[in-house]
């Protein structure tokens, strides 16, 4: 597995006065890996989660959880608005957090884009990415160890 | 209206919009190729990609060494040490010849870094 990554940075916002740190990182996976990827079921693994999908998702299970919390009996017409209200709540939440950064195996065999304002974000997101990559590699050697092997163990 | 002050939170990584279309792999290939392009370009311009730039550059040589030292009165063994000197030159091709890539075949992430 390798796995490239590229730190580059550019000037935004309305007057450009912004700089965004850019990060490119691109995994490529041998053919056998890719495989035991596809055996496994790791390419929804989630290397990266953003900020802001952690909190929109965290919203998102709070609006649930108190349209959940709804008494069915002797609820009145203004408890079962509420309720609605709060699904709806969650559901733009839900909207919100998909349109938000998500780092899986899959994207990252792709190519990932990510920009941020603040440095130390992206650098957590590129550690994470790092860190993930080996944990797979790891995951994928561990793997291979079932294979009906014996082994014994002295105390 | 709130008078609450906003709760102030670090911006969050992100994916700009349009780059969620993108092929990511097919980008990099073509920054990859302008970039050759343009190293290329480059070492064309320079006089070290002229066909007669290595015997230039051992004229050059040759004539620097015989300011200092005399050049040896045996013609064969003067002529063997201007052949080796060429030869030696020759194999510098990172000099010589601009980089070769086969763009046909897929280049590994190493290749696109250090072609």
């Amino acid at each position: 597995m390798q796995l490239k990554l590229k730190r580059s940075q550019r000037s935004g916002g309305m007057m450009g006065g912004k700089v965004f740190f850019v990060l490119d990182a691109r995994a490529d996976l041998a053919t056998d890996e890719q495989n035991l990827v596809k055996k496994y079921n790791l390419g929804k693994l989630i290397v990266y989660d953003s900020e802001a999908r952690k909190k929109h998702t965290e919203a998102a299970a709070q609006h649930f959880d108190s349209a959940g919390n709804t008494p069915i009996r002797g609820s009145t017409g203004g408890t079962v608005a509420r309720s609605l209200w709060s699904n709806a709540q969650g559901l733009a939440r839900m909207a919100a957090a998909s349109l938000t950064l998500r780092v899986t195996i899959d994207s990252l065999t792709s190519g990932e884009h990510i920009e941020c304002k603040d440095m130390n974000e992206l650098l957590g997101a590129e550690s994470a990415i790092i860190e993930s990559c080996r944990n797979v590699k790891a995951y994928l050697d561990a793997a291979l160890t079932f294979d009906g092997r014996e082994e014994v163990v002295e105390f | 209206m709130s008078s609450r002050f906003p709760r102030l939170s670090r911006p969050s990584p992100f994916r700009p919009f349009l780059r969620r279309f993108t092929d990511e792999r097919a980008r990099d290939l073509a920054d990859t190729i302008s970039l050759y392009n343009s190293v290329r370009a480059a070492h064309l311009a320079t006089k070290w990609s002229r066909s007669d730039a290595i015997n230039d550059l051992s004229d050059h040589i040759a004539a620097a060494v015989m300011e200092r030292v005399e050049p040896p009165t045996y013609q064969p063994l003067g002529e063997a040490i201007d052949t080796c000197q060429r030869e030696l030159l020759k194999l510098e091709t990172s000099i010589f010849s601009p980089p070769t890539v086969d763009f046909a075949k897929p280049l590994s992430l190493k290749e696109h870094i250090d072609p």
